[in-house]
């Protein structure tokens, strides 16, 4: 986000974007670290079965990074605004109706976003209970269910911070952002 | 439920949120626990074969970065520089190489366009044209394997990935052939005095000197690589996705054509267009699961064998209806959808799934060019920096050519089952 974006508005959502900015940061970590951990751990299965090397199954690291990807990775297409979606209203002519239309996507994402961290949590517990494993490495279910209502969570702040911005006619994103 | 459904859509509401959302709202009359949608969710994205989607992202990003796409455009122009209106060719000949390895078409267009695009405003074609040949050869990024929407409908129907490879090899071909002839009519008409401009000096595309030619060597070696793995038995298709990434990481970094925080870029984009595809795959599930649950597909199936006992006649609604969906829908999230909603049907008229397979995904990437929901086209006028309107009236030429093509792969069974017939 560029200072001119960041700078407008009242302080306290001047704030609030500033914070949205350092969560967005940390969603681009764990998508970059979860590409690199799928990369090099689907590489070191194909060099090890290749050479006949004795390792246990890394690739199985590479799935478990999907889920990070998937979920830290939704939250920050909320903040990009990259979601995949039909994006008629968004080239109305009425200023108006492309708030209001922006304003009811956002609350839909968070009622979706609400389900997914309720039932994340209750998978969490249900993991915890039954020790459930993958199979290769026993990487425990529960961390990969608990992305679940921490992807969630952070999707209903880039959320919230969006309807902010559209009741407070600010732009959310700068062109060159949203390009990148 | 439909009407939700597009309201939702309308809305601008994520098609991954929309498709969970009508049913999440509707859980009770569609017998969904609301306490484990999060683990049907789980169970559909710990599948081995999604990993390639985000590999081959990755990968064509980081072949744009390191500059392998640059020597794979070098190696084609000069392959035919013999043609007339060879820049056009080249661009075809390039989105091509570039799907033989990526398997994703708005990569191709994206990276193409950008190589290729203003060598032939140059040469005097009318922007229109580049944008619209841009737009239609992005779609051999799917259609010659590899390719992320048939390793999707492959992971969802449950038939070989390596087979639907191998079935789609021969269609992707004739794609090709086929708009390079629709390009040599048209490119007459499309350039300014009817032939190529000539372009003074010391291009960049030249290829001169033996170290010149010396540098594509890697870029050339690429495809055997990611192709020759996987039917070798070597790789795993989602393995060879990550080969490609780690070769092309290795590329840029032996070269030192791309910063290190160049590569972090490149990271950070192929995440945020993997997370926005894996988003659809991990949430429409919910979607496809409910309706597996009111065996919806086995409805259709017997709705659809009582209408006609037809397979040609099914085969022909099903196009009509796929070309419909693909102006609407995102290319994931309808493969996801209208694969195993159609794939039972049609085999209960004795359609082989890799042949249908072929038919789905061929249709829904027509959809890539045909607005609303037209995603090369957009990517094509915006890395060309052409408006749309002119950009469509010239794409009309190449979206007859791919029904032609279409059609023959629905109707001739062999073109797409061509394998059987030889290993």
């Amino acid at each position: 986000m560029t200072s001119s974006s960041v700078n407008r508005g009242p302080l306290w959502l001047r704030k609030l974007r500033a914070l949205e900015r350092k969560a967005y940061s940390f969603e681009k970590f764990v998508c970059i670290v979860s590409l690199v951990v799928m990369t090099f751990a689907t590489g070191y299965v194909v060099m090890t079965r290749n050479l006949h090397l004795a390792s246990p199954n890394y690739g199985e690291l590479g799935l478990a990074a999907l889920i990070p990807l998937t979920l830290v990775g939704g939250a920050m297409c909320t903040y990009l605004g990259s979601h995949i979606s039909v994006e008629i209203m968004q080239v109305a002519p009425s200023r108006f109706l492309r708030g209001i239309t922006e304003v009811a996507a956002a609350v839909f994402s968070i009622v979706f976003a609400c389900f997914y961290i309720y039932s994340g949590v209750v998978l969490v517990e249900e993991f915890r209970y039954t020790g459930d494993k993958l199979l290769d490495l026993g990487t425990p279910l529960w961390v990969l269910a608990a992305f679940f209502p921490v992807g969630m969570g952070l999707m209903i702040f880039h959320c919230i911070v969006r309807i902010l911005c559209v009741l407070a006619g600010v732009p959310k994103y700068e062109e060159s952002e949203v390009a990148a | 439920m439909i009407g939700y459904l597009l309201l939702l859509l309308l809305v601008g509401v994520p098609v991954g949120v929309a498709f969970s959302l009508v049913i999440l709202l509707n859980a009770e009359a569609w017998s969904v626990s609301l306490d484990f949608v999060g683990q049907t969710t789980l169970d559909a994205l710990l599948n081995y074969p999604f990993l390639a989607i985000p590999l081959f992202i990755l990968g064509g990003e980081l072949m744009s970065r390191g500059g392998l796409t640059r020597q794979l455009v070098k190696f084609s122009t000069r392959m035919l520089r013999w043609s007339s209106a060879s820049m056009g060719h080249v661009m075809i000949v390039a989105s091509a190489l570039m799907g033989a390895i990526t398997g994703s078409s708005v990569a191709a267009v994206a990276a193409i366009g950008r190589a290729i695009g203003p060598e032939m405003l140059k040469r005097g074609y009318k922007p229109g044209y580049v944008g619209a040949l841009n737009a239609a050869s992005g779609l051999l990024g799917v259609l010659l394997p590899p390719s992320i929407p048939l390793i999707l409908y492959g992971a969802a129907v449950g038939v070989s990935i390596t087979s639907l490879f191998l079935a789609t090899l021969v269609p992707g071909l004739l794609f090709t052939v086929m708009f390079m002839v629709v390009h040599s009519f048209r490119a007459r008409h499309v350039l300014e005095g009817g032939k190529e401009r000539e372009v003074d000096g010391d291009h960049a595309l030249s290829l001169k000197t033996a170290k010149e030619w010396f540098a594509l060597v890697p870029a050339l070696f690429m495809p055997v690589l990611v192709l020759g793995g996987i039917y070798s038995g070597v790789f795993t298709p989602t393995e060879a996705a990550a080969v490609a990434a780690l070769y092309a990481l290795f590329y840029a970094l032996v070269t030192r054509s791309e910063s290190f925080s160049g590569l972090g870029d490149g990271f950070a984009r192929a995440a945020a267009s993997s997370a926005a595809v894996m988003f659809i795959i991990g949430f429409t599930t919910v979607f496809n699961r409910a309706l597996v649950l009111e065996q919806v597909p086995q409805q259709i199936a017997t709705y659809a064998v009582g209408l006609t006992d037809s397979a040609l006649v099914f085969l022909l609604a099903v196009n009509l209806m796929l070309l419909l969906v693909g102006m609407f829908m995102e290319t994931s999230a309808a493969t996801l959808l209208m694969g195993p909603l159609l794939a039972p049907a049609a085999v209960q008229y004795g359609i082989d799934p890799i042949h249908f397979g072929l038919i789905v995904v061929i249709n829904i990437e027509i959809g890539l060019l045909t607005p609303p929901l037209a995603a090369n086209l957009y990517v094509a006028a915006l890395v060309n920096r052409i408006p749309l309107v002119p950009l469509i009236k010239q794409l009309t030429w190449f979206i007859v050519a791919c029904l032609a093509c279409l059609l023959l792969v629905t109707y001739v069974p062999q073109v797409s089952l061509w394998y059987q017939y030889v290993f």
